[in-house]
């Protein structure tokens, strides 16, 4: 289970001995030489012959790179595996970077030819994040899963969380309400930071201070520990028989619940990391689409 | 009415497990859409498949969608009545009719066909909590409505906006020009109050490829692409520069316009690089043509081919030859024999630049090139030599010995006569008759009354005599023999008797060349013209090619001063 997946990912960098990045290597050397091939009339730019071969090949390579877009969706149909495809799609975008700066030939300056070639940087720098992503991510998802499904965990706490409450209702009334305000607000998932930083920000609704206080105050009860923790004082308060076997079984349950949150908050934060650098990759490789046809289209207009 | 319906997992192992939900209501759909009141899922499950109902005597009965298949005891049917014990099978799901229990008036079981993926089991969960987003999408963090927005700013602000101002700025500019552009601004006043209200955020000009040149900044062109860029998906074409500028000497060459017919403006001048660089100065501009000039030109040049500044040949220069009409320019190269200048002045640089001096007024003194030649203002070439300015210090034209401050014009011979008839006149009638000397010029005549005639004729006389003596001193022995040639025209009388043959200098040796004094200043004068060494007028002190080749070298030279074409010649050089 550890090191299946790690092999599966990395073959993509090393699928076939590395073929695509000896492609890469090639196209970057070829751009290279055509690059410095002499060219008296004027500096090294984008309007050259150079220039315009460069930004062909960069153009064309921006299109088959989009194209794994639609290659991947229909997986057994079309040229080459989905494997083969990204392998590529990881070493060309690389060269990408090399080819797009040759064409431009280091210029840059406040206008849409330099937000075109912005958005690409943007796009191959966020794809360096998805490998990275892909290369490490999976295992840690698999660590953390075990061989269930996330459905499976959340069954899990369903179930824990039934016996909770009918080991609960047999303790006392305070103990019943302290259970069900734990169950009742527990934070599980949500938006973007929540997801993504895996933090609990669970909460519970405890009696005040003083043994005859009818307050309820909410407090914070991040990892179930403030729920815990009063069980873990009623227990001690508790005279044996009967109500002691109850609390130490709601503490071993809530252990449990604790943990299998904890299993399911990493789950969501790592499916949230696996998937947040397409956020960026995706809809910036579309905005470059646009930007690479307005930028080819104004040099023609303003030839 | 009530029903009970019993979901039994795992029915083909010995422990199954089986869960109890209990519907109060009329009817209940069995079908894939999520209105479903039993939910299955997997192939042949249509959204609204079956219905169960009750009848009015109390049993129950099934009715198929359309196009769904329902088996009752394996026999497909649309519609049946349920018995105890009937097997209802709906795909691969199976629904048995069992006994109600007290109080319900109809109880199913279903045994689900596990083989098809639960993806929705989550419905048989039961949170107690609200169960927050567990994806990105679901958090509302799709790609897609983000792709959207990113595609339609870059669109928006990157060719929306930037096109509407070039088809708007198009009614200024497209018909061509700054002088219709400068026109077109005055009569477009009340047009561009109308577009006013149109105020873009900004311009076309985020379409710029690379920085204008820095000429080119002007409030006319740096915002305006339509200058220049007149007709859409068309290169800039030569009318555009020619707006402004004048049409250049070089592509117009009589007979060598066919060289040119196929370069424009933009060939060779290029905006918006970086560096600036809008004028080519490599050797390929001139080369590409001069290699082989017979060529291009249909034999008619008569320049020689050149590939670089290592092959260039001999340098030329344009020599001004008297001629009966005046002067004429010749051009020959430095290396040809007997080459001589006939500026018809009579002068030794090898005298003037002796170091031990020279005589002056002031005495001895000793002259460097400096003292006559004289760099113009820009410091390219050097001032014309004139007499007055560079020689009259030292070469006096007085005439009179006791006189030393009067001098005659330095102008031709009757105009000196003139000036010296003029002076002894002057002289005779204050004095009232000859003098011998200005010196005794202090008795002033004191004759009251007119003069005799014979006084006037007395006076002519004399002052003809001497001056006619003056003249032949200075056209013959010292003035000006010194630095012209003077002829005597024997048998001819007065100011005809000599003539002094025209001098003049060149100005300018290589015209075709754009040599720069100034940028050669920390070099001796010697380094270049041998004039120490010349003797006589008629030597060319004009340095060869192999002078320049001791510092210059071609333009890819590394060890000495890379020297393209430019470096000395202009393309649009007159000719």
């Amino acid at each position: 289970m550890r090191v299946a997946p790690k092999v599966f990912h990395q073959s993509i960098l090393r699928y076939q001995q590395y073929r695509y990045g000896w492609w890469a290597l090639g196209l970057a050397l070829l751009s290279w030489v055509i690059y410095m091939f002499p060219n008296v009339e004027q500096p090294p730019n984008g309007g050259s012959w150079q220039g315009y071969t460069l930004g062909t090949i960069g153009a064309l390579l921006i299109l088959w790179l989009l194209w794994l877009g639609v290659r991947k969706r229909r997986y057994a149909r079309g040229s080459g595996t989905v494997q083969g495809w990204v392998s590529a799609h990881v070493y060309l975008g690389t060269a990408l970077l090399w080819v797009a700066t040759l064409h431009c030939a280091f210029q840059f300056g406040w206008n849409l030819h330099t937000l075109a070639y912005g958005l690409m940087v943007a796009v191959v720098v966020s794809g360096f994040v998805g490998i990275w992503a892909y290369l490490n991510i999976p295992e840690k998802m698999a660590r953390n899963r075990g061989d269930k499904s996330l459905e499976d965990t959340l069954l899990q706490i369903s179930e824990v969380d039934t016996q909770c409450l009918r080991i609960a209702k047999n303790v006392d009334a305070e103990i019943a309400r302290l259970v069900q305000s734990a169950l009742d607000r527990t934070e599980l998932g949500g938006g973007f930071y929540r997801q993504l930083s895996g933090r609990d920000y669970s909460s519970v609704e405890v009696r005040g201070d003083g043994e005859s206080s009818t307050v309820q105050k909410l407090v914070r009860n991040r990892d179930q520990k403030r729920v815990i923790q009063r069980l873990a004082e009623r227990q001690s308060l508790s005279r044996g028989g009967e109500e002691t076997i109850l609390l130490q079984e709601l503490l071993w349950l809530f252990a449990r619940r604790k943990s299998l949150l904890q299993q399911v908050r990493k789950d969501v934060r790592w499916q949230g990391w696996l998937q947040v650098w397409l956020l960026f990759h995706v809809p910036m490789s579309l905005a470059l689409l646009v930007a690479l046809s307005i930028h080819i289209f104004s040099v023609f207009y303003y030839w | 009415m009530r029903i009970l319906v019993r979901t039994i997992a795992n029915a083909k192992k010995e422990a199954f497990e089986y869960q109890d939900v209990e519907y109060v209501r009329d009817s209940i759909l069995v079908g894939s859409s999520s209105k479903s009141t039993v939910l299955l899922e997997g192939n042949g499950v249509l959204p609204n498949h079956a219905m169960l109902s009750l009848r009015r005597d109390g049993t129950a009965q099934i009715k198929a969608d359309s196009g769904a298949e329902v088996k009752v005891n394996d026999i497909e049917q649309r519609r049946a009545v349920l018995r105890v014990g009937d097997r209802i099978m709906i795909a691969t799901h199976q629904l048995r009719v069992i006994e109600a229990p007290h109080g319900f008036d109809l109880a199913l079981a279903l045994v689900l066909d596990e083989s098809v993926e639960q993806t929705s089991g989550a419905k048989d969960r039961n949170l107690e909590f609200p169960l927050g987003a567990m994806t990105l999408k679901d958090a509302g963090l799709g790609r897609r409505p983000w792709a959207w927005f990113l595609m339609m700013l870059v669109f928006i602000c990157g060719f929306a906006i930037p096109f509407a101002d070039s088809l708007m700025g198009s009614s200024v500019s497209a018909t061509s020009g700054i002088a219709n552009h400068k026109m077109a601004a005055n009569s477009s006043a009340e047009n561009k109050f109308s577009l006013e209200y149109l105020q873009l955020p900004f311009t076309d000009s985020i379409w710029i490829s690379g920085p204008l040149h820095s000429v080119h900044r002007t409030p006319e062109l740096r915002d305006n692409c339509g200058a220049c860029h007149q007709s859409a998906f068309v290169s800039v074409e030569d009318k555009a520069c020619l707006d402004c500028h004048e049409a250049p000497e070089h592509a117009v060459n009589p007979g060598h316009e066919n060289a040119f017919s196929e370069l424009n403006c933009i060939g060779c001048h290029r905006e918006h690089n970086e560096p600036s660089h809008l004028i080519r100065e490599d050797e390929a501009l001139c080369v590409d043509c001069h290699v082989n000039l017979a060529d291009v030109t249909n034999a008619s040049s008569e320049l020689e081919n050149v590939s670089g500044f290592d092959t260039h040949p001999e340098l030329k220069i344009s020599l001004l030859q008297p001629s009966d009409s005046g002067w004429n320019v010749n051009r020959f190269t430095l290396t040809d024999d007997h080459l001589k200048e006939q500026s018809n002045l009579a002068f030794s640089h090898l005298q003037h630049l002796n170091p031990d001096g020279i005589d002056g007024p002031d005495g001895v003194q000793t002259m460097a090139c400096i003292d006559c030649h004289q760099p113009e203002q820009n410091g390219k070439l050097m001032q014309p030599i004139t007499m007055e300015q560079h020689c009259s210090g030292c070469h006096s034209l007085a005439f009179e010995p006791t006189d030393s401050e009067r001098q005659v014009p330095h102008d031709e011979p009757a105009k000196v006569l003139r000036a010296l008839e003029e002076y002894y006149a002057r002289l005779y009638a204050i004095q009232g008759g000859p003098v011998e000397s200005v010196l005794e010029l202090s008795r002033p005549a004191q004759r009251p009354g007119k003069p005799p005639k014979s006084f006037y004729a007395a006076m002519k006389a004399w002052a003809d005599d001497k001056a006619l003596d003056a003249a032949t001193t200075l056209m013959e022995e010292s003035a000006c023999q010194s630095c012209h040639q003077v002829s005597i025209n024997e048998g001819k009388l007065g100011a005809e008797r000599w003539t002094v043959l025209p001098v003049r200098l060149s100005k300018v040796w290589m015209p075709k060349a754009t040599f720069d004094h100034s940028a050669h200043d920390s070099m001796e004068c010697a380094g270049c013209h041998e004039a120490e060494k010349s003797e006589v007028s008629s030597d060319i002190i004009m340095p060869y090619l192999n002078n320049c080749k001791q510092c210059h070298g071609g333009e890819k030279s590394t060890m000495m001063v890379a020297t393209g074409c430019v470096g000395c010649h202009g393309y649009h050089a007159e000719n």
